[in-house]
């Protein structure tokens, strides 16, 4: 067992804003951390990392309390931060060295990820036209996409076995979002150990084999992803036909989702009675263009889970 | 507070010497501060040049070629005897005569452009003595009116004998007469009423201002530098890292380092500027140093300067090498006193307007302790004085330089100190206690109130 969290607790003043966290990951891999805005995903973070102090509870790494000072970590904030006016070389070397990292090293680093994240011309001095050196850019020149880039070379800087990535994929274009897919692909590659936390729930599902979903700073769900969908069954029923299903329907007592031109989505008790649907609709002779029985998305059971608890407020 | 809470302190220390270094504005305002010390020396020294040769023209270079004399009172003017006292006044040709004041006057013509008439008479109540020169003449009327004072105090003094009264007894006569009224309860053994010297008034102001640039620009700089780590989300990054102590002690001691430099360059720019004067004017610096002082106090405080200002101080060299150690040490406690308070300041705000605002503090501090450093040196009370002694933040300009001079023991030095350590450690360990909280701290700027809220819910919690 590599990372344990165990009854992690925060109040400020009277209020809670983490209640009892515990998960644990046993292998490498990547889990997620997911939860609506001011559920305590970022606060519960920031204690796991010893960055805020907490109330109760223990988080805990290779048997031993993590410490973020002493221990090799990797944080890519929710809030992108770089200093404004010092040049990014400084900044990342600077960044390096607070994880321990020497400077010869740092710069290595520095320059495979510039490469990788196509982004040498703001940390290195380019040329211009007419051969003159030109200064590589100031960080506030940069557009949101490269700031990101530069603050996860600074997360990777170390070559941590614990990566932590609040939002990673926020307000980066498809091109960037492949590139920064890759770069999480080959750190679980390497066996690392990822926590993400995320509001995009495709990605979710694209990394995450284990989630806790936090609502109102309590966990309301826990578990391997693909356990939850299971235990929720084959209940989302999405039918794509020419004619007019609407009637058998009802006939058959499903309850309608969503109904757009010539598509339906259903949602049914088992799969008896997706089959009786799928037995009429032939029998009208009905032309299915496509007719699938699945899990509950992530996306659904989150708003399932939490919808409820948002709408109280 | 843990060692551990310290870890990292270095590196925070390193790149916030280093960084200051790499900011072309504070490079060129540090190379323009060197060279305005460089040149500062030079610069005096011309000026003291100056108010030499003017001095000399005063007394030598005197224009006056004839002087028409008409004593009309029974006291005799021996031009002889003024020739022998007044050297520089033993060129011009004395012609003693009884023609009219206007028929003298007649003289001053086109060819009497160098020639003065001088009067002696008596109206019954005083005697005047009146220099008449030519309309057009080559003398100066300040060359008149240097020759008319050692005119005068000649003839004072040959009055004087001529009446057959002794210097003594002028002097005598002449002695200052005061009187006072004392409350007992002031008098003191050792409490004498200092009279206000400019030396050490001027001394306490150089200081005092040196204490004062260095506080605000300082605590400036580690407030702005907190808020835009704050402001620009970088505090999150360095916190994975480092403490909120060790960031603040690495601030805090990377900005001392930036000031020590700086003094170093400062000190090596005086000895430069000392270097170069020499060599241009043959002149001792510190000679420049005193006559520029003693202009300075004469212009700004309105009192008449004493040449022997300086050179009346007998200070110890062993006062002054332990003066200088404390004013060295007391501007160290008074920049990590400042320091800390800054840190708390930078860490309650999270934008630069909130700054603004949160400094007033710092601001209005350092300018109440400057303005009752001013106003116990008006007053000249040895109460006021122990009063701005015991003030913190007025005992920071004073203490010292007092010491330095005489006017304040080494009581009053150590009792300075351990008020300012105690309230420095008094104030690092409530920061220790909240920073952490502080720097996560978003949205409106934090009041004292809230920070002492904070402190005790931090406290509450173990």
């Amino acid at each position: 067992m590599s990372l344990e969290v165990k009854n992690l607790s925060k109040k400020y003043g009277e209020k809670t804003v983490v209640d009892n966290l515990s998960f644990e990951m046993k292998e490498p891999g990547v889990y997620a951390l997911l939860g609506t805005n001011g559920a305590g995903k970022t606060t519960s973070i920031r204690m796991m990392l010893g960055m805020l102090a907490h109330d109760s509870g223990e988080v805990l790494w290779k048997g031993k309390p993590l410490d973020a000072v002493s221990c090799n970590v990797g944080y890519l904030a929710e809030e992108r931060g770089l200093y404004p006016k010092y040049s990014l070389m400084d900044q990342l070397v600077y960044f390096a060295e607070l994880r321990n990292v020497k400077k010869s090293e740092a710069q290595k680093r520095i320059k495979y990820w510039a490469e990788r994240f196509e982004v040498e011309e703001y940390i290195y001095p380019g040329k211009s036209s007419k051969g003159k050196t030109l200064p590589p850019k100031k960080p506030e020149q940069l557009s949101k996409g490269n700031q990101q880039k530069i603050q996860l070379i600074s997360a990777l800087i170390s070559d941590p076995e614990l990566l932590i990535l609040d939002e990673p994929l926020s307000g980066l274009d498809p091109v960037n979002t492949d590139l920064f897919k890759s770069v999480i692909h080959e750190q679980i590659d390497k066996n690392k150990f990822l926590i993400m936390s995320s509001h995009q729930m495709p990605t979710i599902e694209e990394f995450c084999t284990d989630i806790t979903i936090l609502s109102k700073s309590k966990t309301v769900l826990q578990g391997n992803l693909n356990d939850i969908k299971k235990s929720y069954g084959r209940v989302n029923l999405f039918i794509k036909c020419e004619g007019d299903i609407l009637p058998l329907v009802e006939e058959c007592g499903i309850q309608l989702l969503n109904h757009k031109e010539t598509e339906y989505q259903l949602k049914v008790t088992g799969d008896d009675q997706a089959n009786i649907l799928l037995t009429k609709m032939i029998e009208k002779k009905i032309l299915i263009v496509r007719f699938e029985l699945r899990e509950p998305s992530l996306h659904e059971i989150f708003v399932e889970k939490v919808g409820g608890d948002n709408e109280e407020k | 507070m843990k060692k551990s809470e310290l870890q990292g302190w270095q590196k925070v220390f390193s790149f916030t010497f280093i960084q200051n270094y790499k900011s072309k504005s504070a490079v060129i305002g540090l190379v323009l501060m060197c060279a305005l010390v460089i040149f500062s020396g030079p610069l005096m020294s011309l000026t003291a040049g100056s108010a030499a040769a003017d001095k000399l023209a005063e007394l030598g270079e005197c224009k006056i070629e004839d002087m028409y004399i008409k004593n009309d009172t029974e006291y005799d003017f021996d031009t002889s005897a003024f020739k022998e006292e007044y050297p520089s006044y033993n060129k011009i040709n004395y012609i003693e005569t009884d023609e009219s004041t206007e028929e003298l006057r007649k003289n001053l013509g086109e060819e009497g452009l160098r020639n003065i008439v001088f009067h002696i008479s008596f109206d019954g109540e005083k005697y005047i003595m009146s220099f008449v020169k030519a309309k057009d003449s080559e003398i100066s009327t300040m060359n008149v009116g240097n020759f008319s004072d050692s005119a005068r105090e000649f003839f004072f003094d040959s009055r004087m004998a001529q009446c057959g009264v002794s210097e003594e007894a002028v002097n005598y006569i002449n002695s200052e007469k005061e009187a006072s009224v004392v409350d007992i309860s002031e008098i003191s053994d050792d409490d004498e009423k200092d009279e206000l010297n400019p030396v050490v008034m001027m001394s306490v102001t150089i200081y005092a201002f040196i204490i004062m640039m260095i506080v605000l620009v300082s605590s400036q700089q580690i407030a702005v530098s907190l808020v835009t780590e704050k402001s620009s989300k970088v505090m999150e990054t360095l916190l994975l890292s480092v403490r909120p102590l060790a960031i603040i002690v690495g601030k805090i001691t990377g900005t001392m380092a930036v000031l020590v430099c700086n003094f170093v360059l400062f000190i090596i720019s005086g000895c430069i500027s000392g270097i170069i004067t020499s060599v241009m004017f043959s002149k001792k610096f510190d000679e420049v140093l005193s006559v520029t002082l003693e202009k300075m106090a004469a212009e700004d405080f309105s009192t008449q300067a004493d040449p022997t200002a300086l050179a009346g101080f007998s200070i110890s060299p062993g006062r002054i090498i332990f003066g200088i150690f404390a004013v060295v040490f007391t501007t160290i406690l008074a920049y990590l006193f400042y320091a800390v308070i800054s840190g708390i300041t930078g860490a309650s705000c999270s934008s630069m307007e909130d700054l603004q605002s949160g400094s007033a503090f710092i601001s209005l501090s350092t300018v109440l302790g400057i303005y009752m450093v001013m106003g116990a040196a008006m007053a000249n009370s040895p109460v006021f004085d122990k009063v701005t002694y015991f003030f913190p933040f007025s005992g920071i300009y004073v203490v010292p330089i007092h010491y330095i001079f005489g006017k304040a023991g080494l009581s009053d030095l150590f009792i300075i100190w351990a008020e300012i350590i105690i309230l420095t450690v008094l104030l690092f360990r409530f920061t220790a206690n909240i920073y952490q909280a502080l720097v996560y701290h978003k949205g409106e700027r934090l009041k004292l109130r809230d920070i002492i809220r904070l402190s005790k819910a931090r406290k509450g919690q173990g």
